[in-house]
């Protein structure tokens, strides 16, 4: 049983919305082969990227990253991601509603973010194939 | 005094010029003592001497102040050697004056007058023991006296002591108004520098000034922009909640939907849809009201596949309220110099415009090149418009047409402000006509092939 829990691809979602994390957790319900864990703060997601560093803490394969956090906002937490050696090649998409071409420049070009997805043009039934691709799982 | 004469040549310090006079020929010709008397030439608005006695007798408006003087009893008024007839005197002759000659000259003299006032002269001379004045002169004009006692060995001065004391006066003389030119220079540079250093003060207040109100300028920019960004986080997030369950719920995820429910699920998805547009125009009207609206341009966008895709992606929504959305193109048109994100926003807003406000017939969209321009006509057969609202058509956002309220469709008044905004920032013209109310309508928009980056207002 430990084997198969580790096989699974792991996604870190950052997301303060206790309303979007319902719906994502309804929505990933039945994806399979995918563990999810959800952090509300930013220094959450920071913290975790330290304890991956010291090999304390398991590497997600992606982090779904929302920008305005309640205490560190996302661009903060994708700075942690990739300036920690251990944890720098983990792909981040931007999952926000939060536009301005200054943030999206940033994230994207200076952060390298994979993906700049907005919510209300990226809903669930939409974003689960796009997980799906990039986990290799379809 | 060869030492004296090096002195006088190198050195531009007034005082110390002066010094280096009286004490060099009281002790070169071992004298009981020696002075200087000068023109104060600044009329005693600058001392030019230390240790200056209060100014001396005033004659034609010339005022004397004692330079420097050494074993002069100054009690016996040393000032009184300024003597209006002596300066006089001295400045004709141009010669140094023995006090013991003084007599004989005035013997010689047939004026009464003159013969009295060298009497006198002699006189005062006497009483402050001096024995010789050296008048120094420059370009024919006296410009001080040099005053000396008597030899302390009690000789009286030859024929060389004299010529030689004439030649000293005259370097003298030029020592002297060289350094109070050179004073006069640097007095000048002095109040050149303060005025330049006030003025440099007065530019760099201004420029501080100026920098604080940009920087407010700035920083209440940057409020604003920060305000609408976390704005829109705020105003769609509950939407993309909404439209999200929404959607899970008519995928089947939470079981099989009723028909009649499921319709009230459609109206919901689709109010919620319309919201998010609502939102979005007006944050991207917003943002353009903030001044953040500015176009970048890049050559060779494909206008025509621009229209087409427009066309495409409004072709449901046209279909849906069952009009026809046609895309013509007449002959071939090149390709453009655009920004392709904004334009196709100004574009899609117009179309969009034409299929919401269109309830018969349909909405007909051509382009067509014409020399360096390129024609794009978005005509329907909907609600039309009256001049009045013609008028008002690409102004300021809510100031839309009277019928759109009856219409029931959203965003016209922010849709076309900003499309008019983008148009013009290309260098671009738009308009409209229609025939009067319920007699369709047709917007009509130029944009130049090719723009260069000045015509753009950023």
């Amino acid at each position: 049983m430990p084997k198969q829990i580790k096989n699974k691809k792991k996604i870190l979602w950052v997301e303060d919305e206790q309303a979007l994390i319902n719906l994502y957790k309804d929505a990933i319900g039945t994806m399979k082969n995918v563990e999810f864990e959800f952090m509300q703060l930013g220094q959450q997601a920071i913290d975790r990227m330290k304890e991956i560093q010291e090999g304390k803490a398991e590497k997600p394969d992606l982090i779904m990253l929302d920008l305005l956090l309640p205490d560190i906002n996302g661009d903060k937490v994708c700075e942690a991601v990739r300036n920690t050696p251990a944890t720098r090649d983990i792909p981040v998409f931007v999952l926000t509603n939060y536009t301005g071409e200054q943030m999206e420049d940033k994230m994207t070009e200076d952060l390298n973010a994979e993906e700049y997805l907005v919510k209300t043009a990226w809903g669930p039934l939409k974003l689960i194939p796009l997980l799906e691709k990039t986990l290799g799982l379809s | 005094m060869a030492k004296l004469t090096d002195e006088l040549t190198s050195s531009i310090d007034l005082s110390k010029i002066v010094d280096s006079i009286v004490n060099s020929i009281k002790q070169a010709m071992q004298l009981d003592r020696a002075g200087i008397l000068l023109i104060d030439q600044n009329d005693g608005t600058i001392n030019p001497v230390r240790n200056s006695p209060p100014a001396g007798v005033v004659s034609n408006g010339v005022k004397y102040k004692t330079a420097k003087v050494v074993g002069f009893n100054e009690n016996n008024g040393i000032s009184l050697v300024q003597d209006n007839f002596l300066t006089q005197y001295l400045q004709k002759t141009q010669k140094p004056l023995v006090r013991d000659e003084l007599q004989m000259i005035a013997k010689d003299l047939s004026s009464a007058e003159e013969k009295q006032s060298f009497n006198q002269l002699a006189e005062n001379m006497k009483r402050i023991e001096a024995s010789l004045c050296l008048p120094m002169i420059i370009s024919n004009r006296l410009i001080g006296i040099i005053v000396l006692g008597s030899k302390v060995s009690g000789d009286a001065y030859t024929n060389e002591d004299l010529t030689l004391l004439n030649t000293l006066s005259k370097q003298a003389a030029i020592a002297v108004d060289n350094a109070r030119l050179y004073r006069e220079v640097q007095d000048f540079s002095k109040t050149l520098q303060q005025k330049v250093d006030e003025q440099t003060k007065e530019i760099k207040h201004a420029y501080e000034v100026e920098k604080k109100a940009h920087n407010d300028l700035k920083q209440l920019d940057e409020a604003k922009t920060n305000f609408m960004l976390v704005t829109q986080h705020h105003l769609r997030t509950p939407l993309s909640v909404n439209k999200g369950f929404l959607s899970l719920l008519m995928g089947g995820r939470y079981g099989k939907i009723p028909p009649k429910i499921k319709n009230v699920i459609l109206e919901l998805d689709a109010s919620t849809e319309k919201e998010i547009k609502t939102v979005n125009e007006l944050l991207d009207i917003s943002s353009y009201q903030l001044g953040h609206g500015y176009i970048q341009v890049k050559p060779g966008i494909p206008i025509k596949s621009l229209l087409e895709e427009i066309t495409n992606d409004l072709r449901p929504l046209a279909d849906n309220n069952k009009i026809y959305l046609k895309f013509e193109n007449k002959g071939a048109v090149p390709d453009i110099t655009a920004d392709e994100k904004q334009l196709k926003m100004a574009l899609q807003n117009i179309v969009d415009n034409a299929v919401k406000y269109t309830r018969q017939g349909g909405v007909t969209v051509k382009l067509e090149s014409e020399n360096d321009k390129i024609k794009i006509e978005v005509k329907d057969t909907g609600i039309g418009m009256d001049e009045e609202d013609k008028k008002h058509l690409f102004e300021k956002p809510f100031q839309r047409s009277k019928e759109a309220w009856t219409a029931n469709a959203i965003g016209k008044g922010i849709g076309l402000y900003l499309s008019a905004q983008i148009i013009k920032a290309h260098g671009g013209r738009i308009w409209a006509e229609s025939n009067g109310l319920e007699k369709g309508s047709a917007f009509y928009i130029e944009l130049p092939i090719s723009i260069t980056n000045t015509k753009i207002n950023k």
